[in-house]
């Protein structure tokens, strides 16, 4: 029997309640929002159909983001890439999302571009640890990575946001792995 | 070796040497305290998650939510799919009903379930073999179109934005005729629109047993295209018939 921490919550709950979390994910991975559409819509039908295997004993949006990245490298990725030409090339008009009823500020517009126009492994690791606040070692686990290419990747964005922080103190100087 | 909360800033800020970096590195693999100080002195963390916290907007929430299936998908019908007894199923036409699905298990009576698992069953091979180029393929049109009092002219239909027509057969579902067009993509991939002579409350997106569907409701007739494509080009697809068919 699978344990829950609330009995009275469904899988179905929890992959709802995740939904915009799973969004993000797979934008990260995408770059695109209409391809995060359908792979946020394949992760909560692969992750029913798995539903025997989710233990239950840890948050399930580890265990979705897993599927999802799953989804992507082994089945939309190529996919994507076909109908698009290349995951890289999105415009940055393409990367608003038209649904968000909410304007960003310009500071956020700004960060959001930045890290959008970061490759593919960056975006997802930066959005696990900054958004998500997964820890360094989970993200490894989850992208399947030594926690030293997690500091790397997080290392490059942090140069890339750096002018617009606003202390200053900050150095151009990335580090490569 | 303890690391002050200013070397972790430098560190943070990529103001330390290589070794200095590899040293904080190193210790963050065995030590979570280290890492929890480390991940509350980012200060982009903030500003990043300020970016995207907003995202997506709720109109997008509220479609991705009425996207995930209610129900599970029941993998032993599409595990059925390897069987002989599909093969035989297809070779000699499909009636849909309870009596197709194995196990006892009882059909929906809502007919878009019943196409989408259909459709979960169609590979690349299922229809590669099938020739659009011969004159049949307007005869069958027309039969099937007669079958649910519809005028489906070829001209239309035999290729919508890319998808080609491969084959048009008449199938049933509780004793009414639905018809099935089959169609490929450039990829070789099944698409099919199927159509019933029934009013029927289907109106946009669904995933249904796994697959893209949409349907669409034109008078006294239903349409319904089911592929494994992403949905959004399912969607658009859909579209580009109910355009075509009208």
């Amino acid at each position: 029997m699978v344990f829950r921490k609330n009995p009275g919550m469904t899988l179905r709950d929890d992959i709802e309640r995740h939904v915009p979390a799973i969004w993000r994910f797979s934008l990260s991975l995408s770059g695109r929002p209409d391809v995060a559409d359908d792979l946020t819509q394949a992760t909560c039908v692969r992750a029913l159909e798995k539903e025997h295997q989710f233990k239950g004993d840890r948050p399930a949006i580890g265990w979705l983001v897993t599927i999802c990245r799953s989804i992507w490298l082994n089945e939309l990725r190529s996919h994507a890439v076909r109908k698009t030409g290349g995951m890289e090339t999105a415009k940055p008009e393409d990367l608003i999302d038209r649904s968000n009823n909410t304007e960003m500020n310009i500071l956020a517009s700004q960060v959001y571009t930045r890290i959008m126009t970061l490759p593919e492994a960056q975006r997802a690791t930066v959005e696990l640890v900054y958004v998500q606040q997964f820890s360094y070692s989970e993200a490894s686990k989850i992208l399947d990575v030594p926690i030293g290419t997690i500091m790397s990747r997080l290392s490059t964005a942090r140069t890339a946001l750096a002018d617009l922080k606003d202390d200053g103190h900050t150095s151009k100087k990335g580090r490569a792995r | 070796m303890t690391h002050s909360d200013e070397s972790l800033r430098q560190y943070l800020d990529g103001n330390t040497t290589d070794a200095q970096a590899a040293a904080i590195e190193a210790a963050l693999e065995s030590d979570p305290a280290l890492e929890r100080r480390l991940m509350a002195l980012d200060p982009y963390a903030g500003m990043v998650a300020d970016a995207f916290g907003t995202l997506p907007g709720d109109e997008r929430i509220k479609h991705l939510r009425a996207a995930i299936p209610v129900q599970q998908i029941n993998r032993r019908v599409l595990s059925w799919a390897s069987g002989a007894a599909m093969a035989a199923s297809l070779a000699f036409g499909v009636v849909f009903g309870a009596q197709v699905w194995p196990g006892g298990q009882s059909a929906s009576a809502d007919w878009r379930m019943e196409v989408a698992r259909y459709q979960a069953l169609y590979v690349p091979d299922t229809v590669a073999h099938l020739s659009s180029a011969d004159g049949k393929l307007a005869t069958e049109l027309d039969r099937a179109a007669a079958a649910v009092g519809l005028s489906l002219p070829v001209d239309a239909l035999a290729n919508v934005e890319g998808l080609i027509l491969r084959r048009a057969q008449v199938l049933g579902f509780e004793g009414e005729a639905l018809i099935q067009l089959a169609y490929t993509d450039a990829a070789g991939t099944p698409f099919a629109l199927c159509i019933m002579s029934r009013k029927d409350d289907g109106d946009g997106a669904e995933t249904l047993a796994g697959m893209s569907t949409y349907s669409w409701t034109e008078q006294d007739h239903s349409f319904i295209l089911v592929a494994r494509n992403p949905q959004t080009e399912v969607s658009r697809l859909a579209n580009a018939f109910r355009n075509n068919i009208l």
